[in-house]
């Protein structure tokens, strides 16, 4: 009986350290995300640029307007249909493929983590159990754990506001439609307060578990300081 | 039983593993326990030369290796020493 509950318990220790490992390769893969999605922005920019510079030099109807902003009216009809369509979107569909490349690379790195790597090894039973043991690199297994707490802060960081920007956006049209019909300027900053609001709101159960989380890995970080000094400790030798 | 003993400190695991083939199948032949390990048969007579030292282990009267009291004591106490630590912890749920 004693050994089944060994094996349950170094079980549950290398499933934990399995996932730690995946807090941590998201810590690294939220950087190629952020790469990726700054991409789209500048793809943007660069297209903006680009169709802006194409429209001057078709030199008609660009001028100052007030507030010294400087805008183009010339006709695109010269240009493909499909490239004035893609133009007219491009503010949504570049930024929405960064994003959509982001997370499909970060589904992908976080797929090819190697973890459960270790059951074959429990599946020898106690000695499999001691070899895990032994094997473990505890020094690294903390600074993993370290890393993993900021990553996790970081994810969590990154959906918030990940989720704030689709309710802006979402919000924003109706918002923008409704206040026409009342006469009334749009004000942006309450915009963004109300979908803040409402994004803490409904995500809030979400962010409590994620909160949990965190503390669960400052915890286990706690434990297995304690226990890799008794280990470290510990005199096997008959 | 040879006396040579395993060239530096003996590998826990390699130990672990002896002792719960001999603590499952009773008495085993070297060769027998060397397959069953997965251990080269030279690596086996060292770590068995180093067991029969602490007592772990003796030879019958047919050569077969069997395990002695105190080599399951030190097995269980092993057994125990992990519970009682990994026991401790207590996991989170991610």
């Amino acid at each position: 009986m004693s050994e089944v509950q060994v094996l349950t318990k170094v079980e549950e220790l290398m499933g934990a350290l399995d996932q730690v490992k995946r807090y941590k390769a998201l810590t690294r893969l939220l950087v190629d995300f952020a790469v990726i999605f700054l991409a789209a922005i500048a793809v943007l920019l660069g297209w903006e640029l680009g169709f802006d510079f194409y429209r001057l030099g078709s030199a008609t109807g660009c001028y100052y307007a007030p507030f010294g902003e400087f805008t183009c009216t010339a006709s695109s009809a010269a240009l493909p249909l499909a490239v004035q369509l893609f133009s007219g979107l491009a503010i949504l569909l570049i930024p929405m493929a960064g994003l959509l490349g982001g997370i499909v690379w970060v589904d992908r790195g976080l797929k090819k983590v190697e973890v459960e790597g270790w059951k074959g090894v429990l599946g020898e039973g106690i000695p499999g159990a001691i070899k895990l043991l032994q094997e473990l690199n505890w020094d690294s297994v903390l600074d993993d754990i370290r890393a993993s707490k900021s990553g996790y802060s970081v994810y969590f960081t990154v959906k918030v506001a990940g989720y704030w920007m689709l309710a802006f956006v979402v919000l924003f049209f109706p918002y923008d439609v409704g206040m026409s019909a009342l006469h009334l300027a749009p004000n942006m900053y309450a915009l963004a307060l109300v979908s803040f609001v409402l994004v803490v709101l409904v995500a809030r159960g979400d962010l409590q578990k994620k909160y949990r989380q965190v503390v669960s890995l400052d915890n286990l970080m706690w434990e297995l300081r304690w226990f890799s000094g008794e280990f470290k400790a510990a005199k096997f030798e008959a | 039983m040879s006396s040579r003993q395993p060239s530096s400190k003996p590998d826990l695991y390699v130990v672990a593993r002896i002792v719960k083939e001999l603590s499952d199948n009773g008495s085993m032949k070297r060769t027998q326990l060397a397959t069953a390990t997965r251990l080269s048969y030279d690596v086996l007579v060292r770590y068995l030369g180093w067991m029969n030292e602490k007592g772990f282990v003796r030879m019958d009267g047919e050569e077969n290796v069997v395990l002695t009291e105190e080599g399951h004591d030190v097995y269980e106490r092993l057994v125990e020493w992990i519970l009682e630590y990994v026991g401790k912890l207590r996991f989170p749920r991610f």
